[in-house]
């Protein structure tokens, strides 16, 4: 495991929240776990002293997009599995589309500058845990891809066009201009489009 | 020592390594055979197709080799390990020796290895949680590549003519050595006793000669997978010097890269070796 620069800050207590340091924590590096002080679990704060839950850094997440699909977030895409909130570090579990998605570089650095305004180490790491499923797209997700002109992940008989919603489609290619995605045409409003496999 | 590496025996450890990297062998070797399709496929959207699948196959050599680089914990990452060895410590199967050939041997090579391939993923069991997780991740990607194979071998077997003649005459050629995919890996039963595999190796290949039967049988071809499982392909050394996982079954069975494998490698490691240690 790499291991983050050591900052030198203020010791006052352990976590995140009384951070205030006159150099911005690195948060690009991941950083391996200090031994928590032994202080009461008390609510992990950002650097504006409001406090940070999992559900205030999923919202953050909404920010970051797959570089291959830049209108849906990854939350959306159910690529985050875990947001763990330590008093010293944020740990996100991310789950790849394909195991050889090149985008997951990108995709890692977008999350650690996406929460970097909370002024905590950030440790995001991909994980085969649990198999990424084109399920976990949420509802939204599948709103947001369809709108920009992506079939949202079915079985071939079940692919409706993007454009025009016409069930008239064919599959041309099983492969696409990326790994998670298949190439079709529309028959009524012939419109090439490309559509999520369902994995 | 990382996770992967605790909690097993170190005999159940170096079987699974060497396991590990025949398997991770495997798929960067045909992944990058595979991808000398990109740009002269036979059409535009095969071109896409098999650049596809070689990312894809490229993929799971790189989870694969992460996942051996935890387990022999000897510094070296996953680029060190695909790329540092030279062409005789490779431990893929005698199958992928072959060079691509002609889109018929191509499209015969795929359907050997991928339903080869499946057999063997199909063997893996949770003795290994994190090779158990990673298996089921690419099992779902690897439907696409044997449903991809099997609408060629129809097309090529059903065509007639010429293409029926060099589909088939790829089938004979690689037959002999397609077992090797399945070959029984040293400390089978170790792997077996840690539920690391679910099966031997040899119950994999009863199953993979039966699925080929039942895909050529009704197009009428009929070829002969030998018995019992093949031996693997290049020469021993592979994993790390002085590793029982490396030396294995040292000399046995193995013998010398082909020209084709060579040439390969040739290509697969020159960016590297221009700069070695660089960061890319």
């Amino acid at each position: 495991m790499a291991l983050g620069r050591v900052h030198v800050r203020p010791s006052v207590r352990a976590g995140c929240d009384v951070v205030i340091p006159a150099v911005p924590i690195d948060a690009t590096r991941r950083i391996t776990a200090a031994a928590p002080s032994a202080a009461a679990p008390s609510p992990v704060r950002d650097a504006t002293r409001r406090i940070i839950t999992a559900a205030s850094v999923r919202d953050l997440l909404r920010s970051v997009a797959d570089p291959e699909i830049p209108t849906v977030s990854i939350v959306d895409l159910g690529m985050v599995e875990a947001i763990d909130v330590l008093p010293d570090r944020i740990t996100i579990e991310l789950l790849p589309t394909f195991v050889g998605c090149p985008a997951q570089q990108v995709i890692r650095e977008s999350v650690i500058e996406a929460l970097a305004p909370l002024g905590c180490p950030v440790a995001a790491e991909f994980s085969f845990r649990v198999p990424w499923t084109s399920d976990r797209i949420t509802p939204l997700g599948r709103e947001r891809l369809e709108a920009s002109g992506f079939a949202p992940p079915a079985e071939p008989a079940d692919v409706r066009c993007p454009y025009c919603a016409s069930a008239r489609v064919a599959m041309d290619s099983a492969f696409g201009p990326t790994q998670c995605r298949s190439l079709f045409y529309c028959r009524d409003c012939r419109q090439p489009f490309e559509a999520f496999k369902p994995v | 020592m990382t996770a992967a590496a605790i909690a097993l025996d170190s005999r159940v450890r170096a079987a699974l390594a060497e396991f590990v990297l025949s398997m991770a062998d495997d798929e960067f070797v045909i992944g990058f055979s595979d991808s000398e399709w990109t740009g002269i496929a036979p059409i535009l959207e095969e071109d896409v197709a098999m650049s596809s699948i070689a990312q894809d196959e490229l993929g799971h050599a790189r989870a694969l080799y992460e996942l051996l680089a935890g387990l022999l914990d000897d510094g070296r990452d996953a680029d060190a390990i695909a790329y540092d060895r030279e062409p005789e410590a490779y431990r893929h199967a005698r199958l992928l020796d072959h060079g691509r050939g002609d889109w018929a041997m191509t499209m015969a090579r795929r359907l050997l290895y991928e339903t080869a391939d499946a057999a063997r993923l199909a063997s893996i069991g949770e003795g290994s949680p994190p090779l158990a997780e990673l298996v089921a991740k690419i099992r779902r990607e690897e439907r696409y590549h044997v449903m991809h194979v099997l609408a060629w071998t129809d097309r090529l077997a059903r065509a007639g003519g010429e293409a029926r003649a060099r589909f088939i005459a790829a089938l004979e050629i690689l037959a002999p050595d397609a077992g090797s995919v399945l070959a029984s890996p040293d400390g089978e039963s170790a792997l077996l006793d840690a539920g690391v595999l679910s099966r031997p190796m040899a119950d994999a290949a009863s199953a993979w000669r039966s699925e080929v039967a039942t895909v050529l049988g009704p197009l009428g071809i009929t070829i002969d997978l030998g018995q019992g499982g093949a031996p693997r392909g290049a020469a021993a050394g592979g994993a790390a010097e002085g590793d029982t996982a490396a030396r294995g079954a040292a000399g046995v069975d193995r013998r010398e890269p082909t020209e084709a494998f060579r040439w390969l490698w040739g290509e697969f490691t020159s960016v590297r070796r221009s700069e070695p240690g660089a960061t890319w």
